[in-house]
């Protein structure tokens, strides 16, 4: 059965390197981006099971890039985690408007982002 | 009754497997943490990657809100600010907290229990070079959804104490062996 496929979007490459270590020893394969811009141009040409996106980060923030991945037809239904150092609930409520379709903030804990990424994949 | 007691021993065994499996996964979070810490703070000599790096972990990893980086001023006893994240401007430095850490070289945690007053630093860490406190890293808050460091932060700070100092040691020798190799 092949891999699932999960796009990391996180400016950090700190966060990119713990969340690509995690994900890989979970079984999953992994592509990356650096911010939504490129996020959005890789969702659209990958075609991911799902994406985990940090929320502040340059060129386009993970509420415009959620926004515009679900704005667009081959990306709409693309499961969206969004990862953020930003716990308030303005925040959480701004990630849920744009789309996404769970949260979870950092630091991230292990077992909490892989049972949301398993509900997500339905696995 | 045989059944019975099997599928009792069935459920216990598939109870313990749960609990280990939870455990091991629980165990990769940490070590994997540790891994990836490591790994950023000594990627690189420059000066500005390993302050960045420094920072990731604590904003990342961590969970620290507003911090301070301080460095020594060469031999003597007077620490510079190296860098400054969040908040609305510089505080102080908690004299009594550094001191404490400048005396003891081991990371300072804040426990409200013990009667360290809720306004001080989170944490604060020494960064080592040898027998020699180099820096300090002050913690002063969380972020807001993170009430207090748990076991692995206190591990990443232990981390931080020992080779975020050596690293920045590191990226400094490394800009003078430069600076006089570019002057010859």
């Amino acid at each position: 059965m092949p891999r699932k496929k999960i796009l990391l979007v996180d400016d950090s490459s700190t966060a990119r390197m713990l969340l690509r270590l995690m994900l890989s020893g979970w079984g999953y394969a992994v592509m990356e981006a650096h911010d939504g811009r490129e996020a959005v141009l890789k969702a659209t040409s990958e075609h991911p099971d799902a994406i985990l996106m940090d929320i502040v980060m340059p060129v386009m923030s993970g509420i415009e890039a959620c926004r515009a991945l679900r704005a667009a037809e081959p990306t709409r239904n693309i499961p969206i985690i969004l990862v953020s150092t930003r716990g308030e609930g303005d925040f959480i409520e701004a990630g849920f408007k744009s789309g996404c379709n769970d949260y979870v903030t950092k630091p991230i804990a292990g077992p909490e982002l892989l049972n949301k990424l398993r509900d997500q994949l339905e696995e | 009754m045989r059944t019975t007691s099997t599928t009792i021993e069935l459920d216990a065994d598939t109870a313990c497997q749960r609990g280990c499996g939870a455990r091991t996964e629980h165990l990769s979070s940490i070590v994997a943490n540790l891994y990836v810490a490591l790994k950023r703070i000594h990627s690189s000599l420059d000066r500005e990657d390993v302050l960045g790096a420094i920072r990731d972990v604590l904003e990342n990893q961590i969970g620290a809100e507003e911090f301070a980086i301080f460095e020594r001023d060469g031999d003597g006893a007077a620490f510079s600010l190296s860098l400054y994240v969040a908040g609305s401007g510089v505080r102080a430095l908690y004299v009594r907290v550094l001191e404490e850490v400048l005396a003891s070289h081991a990371v300072y945690v804040r426990s409200v229990a013990s009667g360290d007053p809720p306004e001080g630093p989170a944490a604060c860490i020494p960064l080592r070079v040898g027998e020699r406190v180099t820096g300090i890293i002050m913690i002063y808050s969380l972020l807001c959804h993170k009430e207090r460091l748990d076991p692995l932060d206190l591990e990443l700070c232990d981390l931080l104490a020992a080779h975020a100092g050596v690293a920045l040691y590191a990226s400094a020798l490394h800009a003078r062996s430069k600076a006089e190799g570019g002057g010859r």
